[in-house]
């Protein structure tokens, strides 16, 4: 009689136990959504106590026991500040921009592409990673911007995406040949505080935040939030941005792209890249100023 | 008999204590971690009777030194120096500082200065902008680029290119603080937008002067803020028909 007493008692108290830890944690009820993909912060979790809180850290603010050693400072995922968004800048990410993010890692930084790990882990810990700042539960992700589809390229293409770059003044940071060595490049902090370099066009073909046109016209049309690199929504016209894509492709010297070969066709252009072919490296490091 | 009374109460003690557990479990915890002020906590009425606060805000510390920044580009729009002061002092006053009732809820409307910060001879103008929650303009009368960045704890941090000859930036700035604007382009740019809880809010003017007028009779916090000396309260009473004199001392020895 009272064994069975006991082992009811037991079994209510196991069932409570059930039923109250989990209410107990409710940012693990985060979810992500990436194409097929639903992500769960409980299944995010666990990798994310094996593969990233070493930068990381334990609340996901940046400061893990590697974060001092590294370059570029891991993300800190409470300020929820993201460069790469296909959102209007000052709006949090969407779950593909994150998934993204993982996917490819970030050139130049100690950040790698985590290609190891299956989609469905890496939408897992998308919704982790969100559980980090309060913003993701009193503000969605922002619309993100339309891309118009992109123009034929074209030499008046280039001509007046330089025209537009020189308006602009993109040079003001990223110099006259796109070195990241402008005026203001050795004064430029983020938002931390933290010195940053502007990106440096001639070191290699690919950006912060992808490889391609797309991606260019993204970067520059969302800004990176947490830089100084600012949204141009507003100031460019959708087809004009087009035009500033392909200039800009010309600046990356060391990138057979075929804007650059088209710009090499003609003699201003050919002028101008042979005068460009100068090393560096994509954060911009060796800057005299 | 004992013994089966003792497990009974027991089981009651543990019963409750699993039940306050539950209990606790089951209160919204998405509640408690969102800390979004409401847009203004405030609501306007006719003021009858009000009277009216003065003073000023005085400086008594070390005479104030300006930093002096080498301007190395656009010089033929920014000038060739600038010079930042950390408190701007007026015949022993300091102007640009911000004073407050920070705990009215109900009085007068808003009536403050159009919402437009400008961006000129790469200096923002003015330097402390008051302003109702809200939506602001940003504009740039230089010939050369600029880029607007807010950093606020409240509000959203945002970064908006603002070249020459284009339209005025919008933005919006729902939550109280005390925001900073920067260009990042022009490092020594920096000014305020003091987003304001209520219409009693007031930037002090030459030789730190200031007035808060049509105040409903009663208590308050008077608060002062200056964005390097900090925040400074006093308690305030207000009567009908008079006029009530609170200087603060900021910086003193």
């Amino acid at each position: 009689m009272r064994t069975m007493k006991i082992k009811s008692i037991r079994m209510f108290l196991a069932l409570l136990t059930a039923s109250v830890l989990p209410s107990l944690t409710p940012a693990q009820q985060m979810e992500s959504h990436v194409g097929k993909w639903t992500g769960h912060a409980e299944a995010g979790k666990q990798l994310y106590f094996r593969y990233c809180w070493g930068c990381h850290g334990f609340r996901g603010d940046g400061n893990g026991e590697n974060a001092p050693y590294v370059n570029i400072l891991p993300r800190n995922f409470v300020a929820a500040r993201f460069k790469c968004r296909s959102t209007p800048t000052g709006t949090l990410p969407t779950d593909q921009d994150l998934f993204n993010a993982l996917k490819r890692g970030f050139i130049d930084s100690s950040m790698p592409s985590w290609i190891t790990l299956t989609d469905q882990n890496r939408a897992d810990l998308v919704a982790f990673i969100k559980t980090f700042s309060p913003r993701w539960k009193t503000e969605g992700p922002g619309e993100p911007i339309t891309i118009p589809a992109e123009p034929k390229l074209t030499l008046d293409s280039i001509k007046h995406g330089q025209e537009l770059a020189q308006k602009l003044e993109c040079w003001k940071c990223h110099g006259p040949e796109g070195r990241g060595d402008g005026p203001s490049a050795s004064t430029l902090t983020d938002s931390d505080d933290h010195p940053i370099r502007p990106y440096n066009f001639a070191a290699g073909s690919r950006f912060k935040c992808g490889t391609t046109n797309e991606d260019l016209y993204r970067i520059f049309s969302t800004g990176l939030d947490g830089t100084p690199m600012p949204s141009f929504t507003g100031d460019i016209k959708p087809d004009e941005a087009w035009d500033l894509v392909h200039y800009l492709r010309t600046l990356q010297v060391t990138h057979k792209s075929p804007e650059l070969t088209m710009w090499e066709s003609t003699k201003e252009g050919a002028e101008q890249v042979a005068s460009r072919r100068l090393s560096g490296t994509a954060t911009g490091s060796g800057i005299k100023q | 008999m004992t013994h089966k009374r003792s497990t009974k109460i027991f089981l009651l003690f543990l019963l409750a204590g699993v039940g306050l557990v539950l209990l606790l479990g089951l209160i919204p915890r998405g509640v408690r971690t969102i800390s979004a002020a409401p847009p203004v906590g405030y609501n306007i009425t006719q003021v009858a009777g009000g009277g009216t606060i003065a003073g000023k805000i005085l400086y008594t510390g070390k005479p104030v030194q300006p930093k002096v920044i080498q301007v190395r580009q656009d010089v033929s729009i920014c000038g060739t120096t600038k010079e930042i002061y950390p408190v701007k002092v007026q015949e022993g006053g300091v102007a640009e500082a911000v004073v407050w009732l920070d705990d009215i809820t109900s009085g007068k409307a808003f009536s403050f200065p159009e919402p437009v910060i400008d961006q000129k001879n790469c200096e923002f103008v003015p330097h402390v902008l008051l302003i109702q929650p809200g939506k602001m303009k940003v504009l740039n009368t230089d010939v050369c680029s600029h880029n607007i960045h807010i950093f606020s704890s409240a509000n959203r941090e945002v970064n908006q290119s603002s070249p020459a000859h284009t339209s005025p930036v919008e933005l919006t700035l729902m939550r109280p603080d005390q925001a900073t604007i920067r260009c990042d382009i022009h490092k020594w740019m920096q000014a305020w937008i003091f987003v304001a809880k209520n219409p009693y809010s007031v930037v002090s003017g030459a030789g730190g002067a200031y007035t808060l007028a049509d105040v409903p009779p009663g208590k308050y916090q008077l608060k002062v803020w200056q964005e390097t000396l900090g925040i400074q309260t006093q308690e305030v009473t207000v009567e009908t028909g008079k006029t009530t004199t609170v200087n603060f001392n900021l910086g003193s020895k």
